[in-house]
C-alpha cells in the first residue's frame, strides 16, 4: 500500500503527499485506532527513503516553480515599469501602496512590493538589472568599465571613475533607462557607504567623513534632488556624518552647498533637517539631544 | 581662423558629437577620445591666455 503511494501516483505537492499518508495510515490502523500510534506510523512512513526523497524532490520543485514565477513577474516589472515608463521611486512606492491597498493581488506582487519597499533586494535583482542596462550600452569599452564601476567595493574608485565619466556615462545610457541606472547606482551606493556608515558609533577618521560628504555633496549636485538621496537611506548617512563631524571640529556642522533643481545653492544639511521636519519626522539631532 | 578664433560653444558642441559617434561605435576608444578632449581643452585654454 505505501508503495502505491508513490510509484503508482504522482503527487503535485507536499500537502498531497502527507494527506495520503495520513489516509493510508489511518486504513492500517483502522477507524478508531489510537491518536499516538497513528502519529507514529505516519512519521515511520515519512522516515523512509522513497518519502523522503519524494517529499524533498516536491519541495524542491515548489521552491523552484516559486522563484521562476517571481523572477518572471519582477523581469517584467523591471521591464515595464522600469525602463518603458521610467519610473521614479516615487511611482514605485505608489506601486507598492496600490498593491498593499488591493489585499487580494497575487502573493508575488506582495513579495515583489516588500522587496522594493524594505530595499532587502535579492542579489540576483540587481544583476538583472545590471544586465538589462549595460545591454543597451554599445561601445564595449565602456560597457566594461561601467560594469566594473558598478561593482566596484571601493568608494575611491567609484567616485574618481563617476566625477571624471559622468558626461561620458550620461551619454551612453538611453534616455529610457535612466531610471533604472539611478537605481543601480543608488543600491551600490549604499552598500559602499555600509563600510563607514556609523560615524556615530566610534571614532571616524576625519578623511573617512569628508570622502562621504565629498560623494554624497556630488550625488545630490549630480541628481540634484536632496529626496532621492534621503530615499535610497542615504540621508541618516548624511546626517550623523555632519553630527560627528559638528562634535569633532566644534565648529557647528560643516557646511555643504548644494544646487537644487530650481539652481538655487542650498545648504544640504539644514535642507534635509527641514525636510524631515516637513514630513514629521525627528532629526536624529534632535533624538541625540 | 586660428585657435584663438575657435569659441567655447563650437568646440563643445564638436566634441560632443565625437563623444557621441565614439560611443556608437563597439570598438572604439572612448576614453581616448575624451583624453584627447582634455588636451585639446587645455592647449586651447593656453592659447587664448597668450596676450
Amino acid at each position: 500500500m505505501i508503495d502505491d503511494l508513490y510509484v503508482n501516483s504522482t503527487p503535485q505537492d507536499t500537502d498531497e503527499v502527507e494527506h495520503t499518508i495520513l489516509t493510508v495510515a489511518q486504513q492500517v490502523l483502522g477507524k478508531n485506532c489510537n491518536e499516538d500510534e497513528l502519529q507514529k506510523l505516519v512519521e515511520r512512513i515519512k522516515a523512509t527513503p522513497e518519502i523522503q526523497e519524494t517529499l524533498e524532490r516536491l519541495e524542491t520543485r515548489k521552491k523552484k516553480s516559486q522563484e521562476t514565477i517571481l523572477r518572471h513577474s519582477l523581469e517584467a516589472y523591471l521591464e515595464t515599469r522600469l525602463i518603458a515608463e521610467d519610473v521614479s521611486y516615487q511611482d514605485i512606492r505608489e506601486y507598492e501602496h496600490f498593491v498593499r491597498r488591493t489585499c487580494k493581488r497575487h502573493e508575488i506582487d506582495q513579495a515583489v512590493c516588500d522587496a522594493f519597499l524594505t530595499k532587502d533586494l535579492p542579489e540576483w535583482m540587481i544583476e538583472l538589472a545590471k544586465e538589462l542596462l549595460l545591454e543597451s550600452v554599445v561601445n564595449k569599452q565602456m560597457k566594461e568599465h561601467l560594469g566594473k564601476l558598478l561593482t566596484k567595493p571601493n568608494i575611491d574608485e567609484f567616485t574618481r571613475f563617476y566625477r571624471q565619466n559622468d558626461e561620458l556615462i550620461d551619454m551612453a545610457i538611453p534616455q529610457e533607462k535612466k531610471g533604472l541606472f539611478i537605481f543601480i547606482v543608488e543600491n551600490h551606493l549604499s552598500k559602499l557607504l555600509e563600510d563607514i556608515k556609523k560615524p556615530t558609533e566610534h571614532a571616524q577618521h576625519p578623511d573617512d567623513i569628508k570622502k562621504v560628504v565629498k560623494m554624497l555633496g556630488f550625488y545630490i549636485k549630480k541628481y540634484g534632488d536632496i529626496d532621492r538621496a534621503v530615499y535610497a537611506g542615504i540621508g541618516d548617512v548624511l546626517e550623523k556624518t555632519f553630527i560627528a563631524f559638528a562634535k569633532k571640529t566644534e565648529k557647528g556642522a560643516g557646511r555643504i552647498f548644494a544646487v537644487d533643481q530650481t539652481n538655487e545653492k542650498k545648504d544640504v544639511f539644514e535642507w534635509m533637517l527641514q525636510r524631515k521636519k516637513r514630513k514629521g519626522a525627528t532629526p536624529l539631532s534632535e533624538k541625540e539631544s | 581662423m586660428s585657435e584663438r578664433d575657435v569659441t567655447w560653444e563650437m568646440i563643445n558642441e564638436a566634441l560632443r558629437d565625437k563623444k557621441k559617434e565614439a560611443l556608437k561605435d563597439p570598438d572604439a576608444d572612448v576614453f581616448d577620445v575624451q583624453n584627447k578632449e582634455r588636451e585639446l581643452r587645455k592647449r586651447l585654454k593656453d592659447a587664448q591666455k597668450e596676450p
